[in-house]
């Protein structure tokens, strides 16, 4: 039994080692896609004599693989099919057999490379079709595009939808090909709309409600309205003062003011506010926990600026209960309140406090705008029923269309009010395949195809959603596709916060930051890790991604930078000094923090290691992936295990386990061109600190009887970092690593970036037909000083995008 | 707040299920004698799966007696240990299973990816899989569609279907792709009494009415459409006549009327109550099979891996360590394997419950268990080893199952989906091949 154990840990640990490259995609090295038939004659073909053909050059062999005869054509030869099979057997060791002459380390290294090389090859080549230009929206395009469409949130609802799969080519989610649908993915969708619908009915029927606060006349005893943060036996008086017909809060002093109720719907803060300095105070909504239990649980809402002023102004904040923690939203009938803090350090004066509940006179409004006088309503809701569709559908409705559109609201006003029959409505154009594909052009003239499908693409690339009344209004002119419009177009959609969105997904797709939430960082390693750094660490990797992306910072700023993107609480647990508050910024950072750049985020240093120890392995695939354009090939499918026979095996640490592996002749061609990539970060523990030294963390021996918690022995041994790139150049530690890829590969991760942006933005793998524009791309792109606005520009004012191919 | 109430309402609802569960049977007898009748009772198959393997303790560890997961002895001697110790009063309707797996499906560097392979013996790998293919559950209701108000019932404690890294859902369609698991009691026991209310009425003629009118667009659209695209739309119209289909089923039962009355149950739990959760959704599928809503369900008790919502659920029945953390630090800490094997021992008074519950309920010439087949395992035996799953086939007496054995099968030469298709077999499904499966009949277990 305990060798069986043995075996299948074994196994595992082998499984662990190699199955993690398979994480890699394969990326495009744009060049000759012509065979390497020399190579083969030269090099290759000797090899196959010396090892294989006495028995696979017989007619009546039994594997049936021949390779006297083979067609050394992989990339468009008839014989594509059985190399795969060579070279997964040659991989995995399976061949030649272990009682046959094997070859050296060189010499499967020639076939390695070669075949590694000429698959790639096949691959660009070996895509015979274009996809098609029609494809459903993604989960997030359906989220975004809905709550432009309707003013409201919809992150719960779409939740239900199953996530998109990811190309194996780009790691994009919006490829064509991939985006396919059943019968219960429909019913998803389906649900998801009436549900959306149905959520606006009630809402819009709400009553809104308010509340006043007359702070000067509020009872201070025995009922605390004033007391002061933190330390329980402070007493309030000197953190909030009487003053005039207000109080003057000071800093760190807050007010609690209580609410009927938790609001189903927006509601609204509003107070009246004055100070000798700019100052911030910020407002939390929470309840007690109930009479008999005083525990308070608060959420921030947001903060106010308060600006230097004599006179009293105005201030409000909109929230949401969608912000809440559930917590708070099921616990409808607990005594609430909204607490005002002031987080400056200067007194802040403040007069009145107002509250509104179920704010959805905004709503209602965007909907269906009151009757006004003189305005004929009838023509106001055509025109209103006749935007939405063109908005939805991302084009204009042919007169059937709109017809019957308008029939199914008058159908609906005969037994429901003109605000219900309008979201009936919306139902049903929401409900149809014209809002659901993109790329449909229903009847429009070619001229008129051509502008409103480029601003449905330019939207959907730039904002994940549908356009606005301004691209429409340019499409329906027929001017967006004239080049000075197009740019400023971009321009002002880059502005537009609704381009974050766009950084946001494609981050998590080019960079893979989904893995940050797929490892569990082990505690008993790591105390100071907590795990809602997480969800920091990805706004760390948004923010720099979004500061190139859309401030035009170049891109190099990724491989290398002075300055990172941190709060309060990443830049503790970073040990980067003087960040206050809960916002991300820009901090400029000195050598010996370590830090800058993507390398250096949590984001890939957790992403990329199992939780306990740093994954040189994981780590080096990831770069090599990401950063350098050159996904590592996939590993064999039945690769050795790792060598137990290797004297103290249990007692090796991770890396002296991997360094093992790779020292496996097997192993080795591979593992050289990825280790090395991972081997500098070694400064960076699993929970992406800094460290010295790594800790090892085993069960004790023996412990007190009684301790609840296990004893764990913490031993510490050196760090090596010291690694030989795979073009032999030696380098040590992060900041070499950095200076390197800066120097030697920002045309490879350019080359990356470009290719990926473009794939997102035509929806679709890329194919050696796409290899012009690439070229001309990047050579923009190392011209600007790698800017990536200057690359969307590029993008989107190329023959491909304009016309959508 | 979760209250126990399910102690008193669970006899309500005995006692609204039983009147329609004997119609049937009732009405084969008056019309063909009872040999007739006891072949028209419908046979039903429970897939249930719980994540992060179980605790193993090697030989040498103190703990290794009480809280191995696999039993002592072997063939029909065999004793539970500890953990198992609540299925000794139905030992004798149950097989206990080592050493099955999926050999294919142990490519992933990632071991907490292979459970979305569970069901599909797909070899699913993080970064490469794009799609998975059919579960075998799918297989057999596919088969059976159409017979009974809900094809099947895919249920797990999170809900939806994750993504192929981290499954929420067992089920997975003939593409491969994941079919919502449905996590909210409310609206499964909505599903399953779908027919009783109006308004359930009135959103299947609203929805009836949506599909003709997007099947109308759809095919006016694909007019202007080139090849490739028309192919697109072409699946989307594909989509809107399943689910034409489905709906046009869900109408049909709802005009029978036949149904069972909706009893009485408190469905206001949160996963975070365990206990209740779970056997609140194993009643609702033993309701389910009783009133013959359906034939076929599955249940992920907890999604893989330290990240999903339900990973703390061992630390709401008051385990110390949340479920991943129970699976990674077994070996490390003093009593790790105990703590991970209190979370096996209460895995198993659950199943328990559900097969008591079964077994309890009477049916034709025997018990509601008699046809039915409850599969329960984890996709790995212990954390990252993904080879012998511990598995426990319950029921099915009159579906050929040889139950009341310790079966030992040879990890190297044998494959969890030969003993699916067996599975299959004795629902009924004339399938000889699934995943990669080899032909071994399994005669151990099926008759």
């Amino acid at each position: 039994m305990i060798e069986s154990i043995l075996l299948k840990s074994l196994l595992a640990l082998r499984l662990l080692f190699c199955g993690i490259l398979l994480v890699c995609m394969p990326g495009f090295a744009w060049g000759d896609i012509q065979p390497d038939l020399n190579k083969f004659r030269q090099q290759v073909k000797p090899l196959l004599q010396k090892y294989c053909v006495a028995c696979h050059g017989r007619q009546d062999f039994e594997g049936k693989i021949r390779l006297d005869n083979i067609d050394p054509n992989i990339v468009s030869g008839q014989h594509s099919g059985r190399w795969e099979d060579i070279r997964e057997a040659f991989n995995s060791g399976e061949m030649p057999p272990e009682d046959q002459p094997q070859p050296t380390v060189t010499e499967r290294l020639v076939i390695t490379n070669w075949l590694d090389k000429e698959f790639k090859k096949w691959k660009r080549y070996g895509i015979p079709n274009r996809q098609g230009s029609v494809r459903r929206l993604t989960r997030y395009e359906l989220q975004h595009a809905l709550e432009d469409l309707l003013q409201i949130s919809v992150a719960d609802e779409v939740s239900v939808l199953p996530e998109e799969s990811t190309s194996v080519e780009t790691g994009l989610k919006n490829s064509s090909r991939l985006l396919m649908i059943s019968g219960p993915h429909l019913e998803s969708y389906l649900n998801v709309v009436l549900s959306v619908i149905q959520k606006m009915k009630r809402i819009t029927a709400f009553e809104p409600y308010f509340e006043k606060f007359d702070i000067a006349n509020l009872d201070t005893e025995p009922a605390v309205t004033f007391a002061s943060e933190g330390r329980k036996n402070k007493p309030p008086v000197d953190k909030v003062e009487r003053a005039g017909t207000g109080v003057l809060v000071n800093q760190g002093g807050y007010i609690d003011l209580p609410i009927r109720s938790i609001s189903q719907y927006m509601f609204q803060t509003s107070l009246s506010a004055k100070a000798e300095k700019p100052g911030k105070l910020q407002v939390a909504i929470g309840f007690t926990h109930s009479e008999v239990d005083p525990r308070q649980k608060t959420e921030v809402l947001g903060t106010i600026d308060i600006a230097k002023s004599d006179e009293l102004r105005t201030y409000s904040l909109n929230s949401y209960p969608e912000m809440l923690p559930t917590e708070m939203t099921r616990a409808l009938d607990r005594p609430f309140f909204i607490r005002i803090t002031n987080r400056s350090s200067q007194p802040i004066y403040l007069e009145s406090f107002d509250y509104k509940g179920n704010v959805n006179t905004e709503l209602t409004a965007t909907l269906l705008p009151a009757d006004i006088p003189g305005l004929d309503m009838t023509d106001h809701l055509r025109q209103k029923i006749y935007r939405f569709i063109e908005k939805a559908f991302r084009r204009s409705p042919s007169d059937a269309e709109f017809q019957k559109y308008y029939g199914i609201y008058q159908t609906h006003t005969r037994t429901e009010k003109a605000i219900t029959a309008l979201l009936s409505t919306y139902k049903e154009i929401l409900c149809s395949p014209s809002f659901f594909y993109l790329g449909i052009p229903g009847d429009l003239s070619a001229e008129d195809k051509t502008n409103y499908k480029l601003a449905e693409r330019l939207a959907f690339f730039l904002w994940c959603s549908v356009p606005d009344q301004a691209l429409l209004e340019s499409a329906s002119m027929g001017e967006l596709t004239k080049p000075s419009n197009l740019s400023s177009h971009i321009e002002r959609m880059l502005r537009d916060k609704k381009s974050r969105r766009w950084v946001e997904h494609f981050t998590d797709q080019w960079l893979q930051t989904s893995n940050l939430f797929n490892v569990a960082v082990d505690r008993n390693y790591y105390p100071r890790f907590k795990p809602s750094l997480k969800e920091l660490m990805r706004s760390e990797t948004v923010e720099s991604v979004n500061d190139v992306f859309r401030h035009g910072s170049p891109a190099l700023d990724l491989l290398d930078a002075n300055h990172i993107f941190v709060n309060q609480t990443l830049a503790v647990f970073y040990k980067i000094k003087g960040v206050k508050g809960t916002e991300f910024r820009k901090v400029v950072v000195n050598k010996n923090a370590n830090r800058g750049g993507l390398l250096t985020q949590g984001t890939f240093l957790i992403g990329n290691s199992d939780g306990m120890n740093s994954h040189a392995i994981l780590r080096g695939v990831w770069l090599s992936d990401v950063i350098l354009n050159d996904a590592p090939p996939e590993p064999p499918k039945n690769v050795p295990p790792l060598d137990d026979s290797i004297p103290d095996f249990d007692k090796l640490t991770l890396n002296e386990k991997l360094f093992a592996h790779r020292n496996k002749a097997a192993c080795k061609s591979c593992h050289e061109k990825i280790d090395p990539w991972g081997i500098p970060l070694e400064n960076f523990d699993a929970s992406g600190a800094w460290r010295d030294q790594v800790l090892v963390v085993s069960k004790a021996e023996s412990g007190p009887e009684k301790a609840k918690k296990t004893n764990f022995n913490r031993d510490y041994i050196p760090i090596h970092r010291e690694s030989i790139l795979p073009d032999k150049v030696s380098i040590d530690g992060v900041s070499e690593l950095k200076q390197y890829l800066i120097h030697h590969r920002k045309h490879d991760f350019g080359q990356g970036l470009v290719e990926r942006l473009l794939a997102y933005a035509l929806s679709r793998d890329l194919d050696y037909h796409d290899e012009d524009l690439v070229k001309q791309l990047v050579k923009r792109f190392e011209a600007s000083n790698y800017s990536v606005p200057v690359i969307i520009h590029g993008i989107v004012q190329s023959e491909r995008f304009r016309r959508g191919y | 707040m979760a209250v126990k109430t399910w102690h008193l309402q669970r006899r309500t609802f005995l006692r609204g299920a039983g009147v329609s569960l004997a119609l049937p049977f009732m009405n084969a007898m008056a019309a063909g004698g009872e040999e007739k009748a006891l072949q028209s009772l419908p046979k039903r198959a429970a897939f249930i799966f719980f994540p992060n393997g179980v605790s193993l303790p090697p030989e040498k560890d103190p703990q290794h007696e009480d809280w191995y997961w696999f039993p002592k002895g072997e063939g029909r001697t065999y004793e539970f240990r500890t953990s198992q110790a609540a299925l000794n009063p139905f030992r004798e309707n149950i097989s206990v299973i080592s050493g099955l797996s999926h050999p294919q499906n142990r490519n992933s560097g990632d071991a907490h990816v292979n459970p979305t392979g569970f069901m599909t013996a797909k070899d699913i790998v993080k970064g490469k899989t794009s799609l998975n293919s059919i579960s075998i559950d799918q297989v057999i209701s596919d088969f059976h569609r159409g017979q009974t108000q809900l094809a099947s019932m895919p249920l797990s404690t999170v809900g939806g279907v994750g993504n192929l890294s981290r499954t929420y859902t067992l089920s997975f369609d003939k593409n491969g792709k994941g079919i919502p698991a449905w996590s909210n009691l409310k609206e499964i026991y909505e599903r399953m009494y779908v027919a009783n209310s109006p308004a359930a009425k009135a959103r299947l003629r609203e929805k009836t009415q949506l599909l003709n009118e997007i099947y109308r667009d759809a095919k006016d659209l694909k007019r202007n459409l080139g090849q490739q695209d028309q192919a697109t739309l072409d699946e989307y119209l594909a989509s809107i006549a399943e689910l034409e289909k489905k709906v046009a089923n869900d109408k049909l039962w709802a005009d029978k009327g036949t149904h069972a009355a909706p009893p009485e149950m408190n469905l206001e739990i949160e996963f975070t109550d365990v206990e209740n959760y779970i056997r609140t959704m194993y009643d609702l599928m033993y309701l389910a099979f009783k009133s013959d809503i359906t034939r076929v369900a599955t249940y992920q008790i907890a999604s893989e891996g330290g990240t999903a919502p339900t990973n703390n659920l061992s630390k709401h029945i008051g385990i110390g360590k949340d479920l991943h953390q129970l699976s990674h630090s077994a070996a490390k800490g003093k009593d790790g394997f105990k703590d991970w094997g209190q979370w096996d021992q209460f895995v198993a008074q659950q199943l328990a419950y559900f097969i008591k519950r079964l077994g309890d309920a009477k049916e034709g010439d025997g018990s509601l268990l008699d046809r039915c087949l409850v599969f329960q395992g984890a996709a790995t035996s212990k954390v990252h080893d993904n080879t012998n799953f511990p598995l426990i086939l319950a029921g099915g007496k009159k579906m050929g199952h040889k139950a009341g054995q310790f079966v030992s099968y040879d990890e190297q030469a044998n494959a969890l989906s030969n003993l699916f298709v067996r599975i299959a077999n004795s629902m009924d499904v004339p399938i000889e091949k699934f995943g990669d499966s080899s032909g071994i009949p399994m005669n151990e277990l099926f008759a």
